[in-house]
């Protein structure tokens, strides 16, 4: 059994090496930055508070997990908003977000695609691609069988490889 | 899509907001310090390749260093890299394969347990290029010596980290690493071995496939009982934590037969049909073993469980080391039988399904009571030696060819100081 400074040693690892992941994780479930890191840094003070009372195996799938409760429970709580709301309070990337993409069309580009996926690709499309996780990891993450994550990975990739060319045609055609 | 997923990848924290974040996280463990947690963490390091997360560190690791290796293809000219790939001694591009290509993907090998499979790939690649130049008829001696050097390298490289993986407290790993080489090593001598018997005798290229046959397989006998020394400190391991070991096993056997599973049917058209066939059968014979030790781990008999899964990674291990080799060498190959312990019950439902064998030796010494007192004493020895087979099915008892097996006896008697020595040997 690992002493507690190991334990610790290793949660700051996951944090780390993660916090990054979650937090878009979070960003493009919310589409909100500041509701993104406070949701974020939930995720890892429960994930902590879990860890100092239980054996974890998974410390990174735990704060994905985590963290999609979260945003499960906020978006039962809220009301549809309208995009142009959401914009108006924060939708759009950080600066610092916007300044790593080569320039702002980049930025507005993928902000069109992802507000198009349907949300139930989204996650796990991010979850695979971008965060690089296993179907299985991210099955054990969402609570659902590892086939049916994978059925949806697959439609999500049809479904974002279509949105991706009718958004090219159509910035071609303006 | 590439362009959606690398501008994704892109949306992340400042740097200030993450380090300050870092010490609310540090503030907050510090004020837990106190309070009597239960230290349940642990890192054992097995090659269960799922969610672990030191595995996910490595692989993100491996991901990034495959990366490079991709970059540096590109940047000497992919087209020059892999052609090399194909290239044997002798050929031009040889040189770029062995220095630059694996070189490269030496690095890309990140951690103990990578480097080892690496270094045992690479003995492979040493074999598979001896048989190319043997079928071609142009395996020298010079050349033959070298790779054969080569092959020992990589075995007693492999060999000096699977004690590294024992000492480090990880027998797991260090028994899946010993059967990947010992299953190479089988694969490349049956490469050989078919290569040898389906040439002419009198090429001076197939004497030489048969010489390093020879030196392979005593290679592999060393890398059998690498793996049984391997094994013997699993099972001491598993006895402290038995479930968990045994459970271990079984995902780590489900997995490998899902792979060799998708081997074969992706790559169906490319092996030679009776290959294929073979391969195929075999595969559904181990799948009838695992669910076997999964009715054994559902009653809790995990020692037998445990040796059960034990055999099914080490046969899938075999399976697909040959399989592969066929495919990457283009050469026919001939898969042996599994262990007779190891092929599924046949025939009837009959309670006596096993093949058991006594034998009772009754051994009779009798003196001449006529003898002169000064001859020698003068003693016959009447050995009568019974054995019963005892077979599973009638089928069997019937079958005129003996397919069972055969028991050979050799009885040796000596005289002297009433001593004798019997030899029975027998395989079923």
């Amino acid at each position: 059994m690992k002493s507690n400074k190991q334990q610790e040693n290793a949660f700051l690892k996951v944090y780390d090496k993660h916090a990054d992941d979650i937090y878009r994780h979070c960003f493009f479930r919310l589409f909100h930055e500041e509701l993104a890191k406070e949701y974020m840094q939930e995720a890892f003070l429960r994930c902590w508070q879990v860890i100092s009372e239980k054996e974890v195996k998974n410390i990174r799938a735990l704060v994905y997990k985590i963290a999609n409760n979260l945003i499960i429970d906020y978006s039962r709580k809220q009301k549809e908003e309208s995009l142009e709301k959401r914009m108006e309070s924060g939708w759009e990337p950080s600066e610092f977000g916007k300044k790593e993409m080569e320039n702002s069309v980049d930025a507005q580009y993928l902000l069109e695609i992802s507000k198009q996926i349907p949300e139930e690709f989204r996650s796990v499309l991010l979850m695979r691609y971008v965060d690089g996780l296993k179907p299985k990891e991210i099955a054990e993450i969402l609570g659902e069988d590892t086939n049916l994550i994978s059925v949806r990975i697959h439609r999500g990739k049809s479904a974002l490889k279509k949105l991706v060319a009718m958004i090219c045609i159509l910035l071609i055609l303006v | 899509m590439k362009k959606f997923i690398q501008n994704a990848k892109k949306i992340r924290l400042s740097p200030k907001d993450k380090q300050n974040f870092r010490l609310v996280l540090e503030n907050q463990i510090a004020e837990n310090r106190s309070v009597s947690v239960r230290k349940t963490f642990s890192f054992r390091q097995t090659l269960h390749r799922g969610a672990d997360l030191f595995n996910i560190t490595f692989n993100l690791k491996k991901y990034m260093f495959v990366n490079l290796f991709l970059a540096l293809i590109v940047v000497l000219g992919g087209g020059t890299a892999f052609a090399a790939e194909n290239s044997l001694p002798g050929d031009a591009l040889y040189p770029v394969k062995v220095h630059v290509n694996e070189n490269v993907r030496s690095l890309a090998a990140v951690g103990l347990e990578n480097q080892t499979e690496w270094d045992i790939e690479r003995g492979e690649r040493r074999l598979e290029e001896a048989a190319q130049l043997a079928k071609r008829g142009e395996l020298s001696d010079k050349v033959k010596s070298q790779l054969s050097e080569q092959v020992e390298k990589g075995l007693d490289k492999a060999e000096k980290s699977i004690a590294r993986l024992q000492e480090k407290g990880n027998p797991q790993a260090a028994v899946a690493i010993s059967n990947t080489l010992q299953a190479k090593l089988q694969a490349g001598a049956a490469l050989l071995i078919n290569l040898g018997l389906s040439q002419d005798d009198a090429a001076t290229s197939t004497r030489e496939a048969l010489d390093l046959l020879a030196h392979v397989r005593n290679l592999t006998d060393q890398a059998t009982e690498v793996s049984e020394n391997a094994e013997s400190e699993a099972v001491v391991e598993a006895n402290t934590k038995p479930e968990v070991s045994v459970r271990n096993r079984k995902d780590l056997a489900e997995r490998k037969f899902e792979k060799v599973l998708k081997l074969l049917e992706e790559n169906k058209e490319d092996m030679d049909a009776d290959v294929y066939l073979k391969a195929e059968t075999q595969l559904s014979n181990i799948q009838e073993t695992l669910t076997n030790a999964n009715i054994k781990l559902e009653a809790q008999q995990y020692r037998e469980a445990f040796s059960l899964y034990g055999s099914v990674n080490n046969m899938l291990e075999r399976l697909q080391a040959y399989v592969k080799i066929h495919l990457r060498s283009h050469l026919g190959i001939h898969i042996p039988d599994l262990p007779f312990k190891l092929r599924p019950d046949r025939g009837d439902d009959d309670d006596n399904t096993s093949t058991s064998t006594t034998s009772t030796l009754h051994t009779t010494r009798e003196h001449d009571e006529d003898e002169d007192e000064d001859d020698d004493h003068e003693v016959s020895t009447t050995t009568q030696l019974r054995i019963r087979v005892q077979e599973k099915s009638d089928e069997r008892r019937n079958d005129d060819d003996n397919e069972g097996g055969r028991l050979k006896i050799r009885v040796k008697e000596k005289n002297d100081n009433e001593k004798f020595e019997i030899q029975v040997r027998g395989e079923l």
